[in-house]
């Protein structure tokens, strides 16, 4: 229960272990979730030089708002698969703590299942979205970006985060059969 | 069938398939899609239409990139060693006093809080600082590990603070606002914290001795090094207040500050690394919630439930005190089996039209949003404190492994009262968070 609580499911001895592909994923979500933390940082370094050009020069970087909300939608999406991976997003422990190892696996399976298909819903939806966008031709108000290209680039990370989910159910299966 | 009923009925199953382990966000995702189906009489086009844009108009939304930069902050200064600077300069001062040492913990937990928007990683980074110490000084392992997972949650009280950035996106609230009034009521718990381990030893002179008195001299030397994170939060939270920096960019100077002086401290590239991951798990965390959770409000206000609930409580004549309470108390049986972010995220839909439809003594709508924020964000605090969820109590017992977690518990005790004293006087003195944001309006 103790490191359930915490979410920890790789340190924990019950939960069943990644096999070579599992690690595959792992390093593809991690190099997502680091590319997107980059983002961050430059969207930081971004920001520092729009203030100082606006207090000093009262020229700050333009589109400075817009750049924030569209990489940071795109960097925030990046780091989705590799919590997944880690088995770290929210849910509830309490009410089957006391349920057998098999019966919890058989859940765990089921949840990280309906991640997956969440997820490809969302790969989906936001491609059509794209697309249609595309064809819209909307570009956004100051920099003139087309919103199609930012809004296509949060599919990859959810289909990533899809074959994250699809990947622990199926380890989860695995683990409910052969812990019988 | 009513659009009240199907609003129970979506709250009913949440519910049920958050029991069955299906992840928060997941399942707010999926009944909110329902009842958007539902609501409109099983066409899917409308449902499929939303869909396309929920995901990017979530991400995209500026307020929240906040979160990122936050966390952030939060994780340079984990990484970077700051926790250490702090827990020394503190306890130079007050170290020497009988429970010290356990008062210099929560003090560097407070100003470690106004770096960093997250109790967990306040918990695990003061825990590794201040448990040796703690333990040299034969402090009672009950004390030691209370009193740090007590004033983890310090994190999230003293802002910058993540469930506040939530609730003000929610409800349209300013967060330089929220930020403003959260400081005395976090003053206000470190006190209490610390009131508390003064009554402890007390009691029980063995649980704290006294440790060793510092020349003034070096003291001051301590706190001329941590006088840079001092700077950095009055940069942040002035620089929002004020308006000369709105919250997104006041929260990437904090993280650039933070970053600095983290690699002046001597964070190298596997600090920057680690800080870029623990970033991106907090991140993900939040914003799978968040996606569900709009889904989930989309569904909820097509079956105009909480408007209804709302009005249904301003009708009823119910005392608008016992609402208060009644709310309070549903927060706190949710802490015993949810996560801080996602009770908030899940509630204040439901609960805000409510409390603003409330009469409190006359107060301005304004206030009350204000008030009520600091509220739910004190309330929500207490489930990472007491059983059986309790993260920062696993937390600080997966660093103190000789301390059972029996014991934790029992030490966490007397500062849960401390916590309920301190609700209860936030509820009835609404002034303690009003004060800041009234002298410093414009």
């Amino acid at each position: 229960m103790q490191d359930a609580a915490l979410g920890d499911a790789l340190d924990a001895p019950n939960e069943p272990h990644l096999g070579a592909w599992g690690l595959r994923l792992l390093a593809l979500t991690k190099g997502f979730a680091v590319a997107g933390g980059i983002g961050f940082i430059a969207l930081v370094l971004m920001s520092l030089v729009s203030i100082v050009g606006r207090k000093l020069a009262s020229a700050p970087i333009t589109g400075d708002i817009e750049m924030m909300q569209m990489a940071g939608a795109v960097a925030a999406a990046a780091m989705l698969p590799f919590c997944e991976m880690e088995r770290h997003h929210l849910r509830v422990d309490f009410f089957t703590t006391r349920l057998s190892q098999p019966a919890k696996h058989r859940l765990d399976a089921i949840s990280h299942l309906l991640l997956a298909l969440v997820a490809l819903l969302l790969a989906w939806r936001t491609s059509i979205g794209a697309a249609s966008l595309r064809e819209a031709g909307e570009a956004s108000m100051m920099l003139l970006w087309p919103v199609w290209t930012v809004v296509a680039a949060l599919v990859p990370s959810f289909v990533l985060l899809a074959l994250a989910g699809f990947y622990n159910a199926a380890l989860y299966v695995r683990a409910a059969g052969s812990a019988k | 069938m009513s659009g009240m009923t199907i609003g129970l009925m979506m709250f009913s199953v949440l519910l049920l398939i958050l029991a069955l382990r299906v992840h928060i966000g997941i399942a707010m995702f999926i009944v909110g899609s329902a009842g958007f189906l539902i609501m409109n009489d099983y066409q899917s086009l409308p449902l499929l239409a939303a869909l396309k844009n929920v995901a990017y108009a979530r991400f995209s939304n500026y307020d929240l990139a906040v979160i990122p930069l936050f966390m952030l902050m939060g994780q340079f200064a984990t990484h970077g060693g700051l926790s250490s600077a702090l827990f020394n300069c503190v306890n130079s001062f007050v170290g020497h006093w009988r429970g010290g040492v356990a008062m210099a913990a929560v003090g560097a937990c407070a100003a470690f809080g106004a770096i960093c928007g997250s109790s967990l990683a306040t918990a695990a980074t003061m825990g590794q600082v201040a448990l040796p110490e703690l333990r040299r000084y034969n402090y009672a392992g009950s004390l030691a590990t209370g009193a740090l997972a007590a004033g983890g949650t310090l994190g999230i009280m003293i802002p910058p603070s993540v469930p506040l950035v939530i609730y003000a996106v929610l409800t349209q609230e300013s967060i330089g606002k929220l930020f403003m009034a959260a400081v005395i009521p976090g003053l206000i718990a470190m006190l209490g914290y610390m009131i508390v381990i003064r009554i402890v030893v007390t009691l029980k002179p063995d649980a704290g001795p006294a440790g060793e008195r510092v020349p003034l001299a070096t003291a001051l030397r301590t706190l001329a090094g941590v006088l840079p994170i001092l700077l950095v939060f009055l940069v942040v939270i002035v620089g929002i207040y004020d308006g000369w920096a709105n919250p997104t960019e006041a929260a990437s100077i904090g993280a650039a500050a933070c970053g600095i002086i983290s690699i002046i401290n001597g964070m190298r590239w596997q600090g920057i690394l680690n800080s870029i991951l623990g970033t991106a798990q907090a991140t993900a965390m939040i914003f799978l919630v968040l996606l569900g959770a709009d889904m989930l409000n989309s569904g909820l206000a097509l079956t105009q439930m909480p408007a209804e609930l709302a009005s249904w409580v301003q009708s009823s004549g119910l005392p608008p005190l016992s609402v208060i309470f009644a709310i309070l108390l549903i927060y706190i049986l949710l802490g015993c089996v949810m996560d801080s972010l996602a009770m908030i995220l899940l509630t204040i839909p439901i609960f805000y039209p409510i409390v603003m439809g409330l009469e409190f003594a006359g107060m301005a709508p304004a206030d009350k949003s204000i008030w009520f924020g600091i509220l739910a964000l004190m309330v929500v605090e207490i489930g990472l404190v007491h059983p059986p969820v309790g993260m920062n109590i696993y937390i600080i017992n997966r660093i103190a492994k000789d301390v059972p977690v029996m014991e934790t518990f029992k030490g966490v005790l007397p500062f849960l009262a401390s916590d309920l004293l301190r609700i209860l006087l936030l509820v009835f003195f609404p002034v303690l968070s009003l004060y800041l944001v009234h002298t410093f309006g414009n």
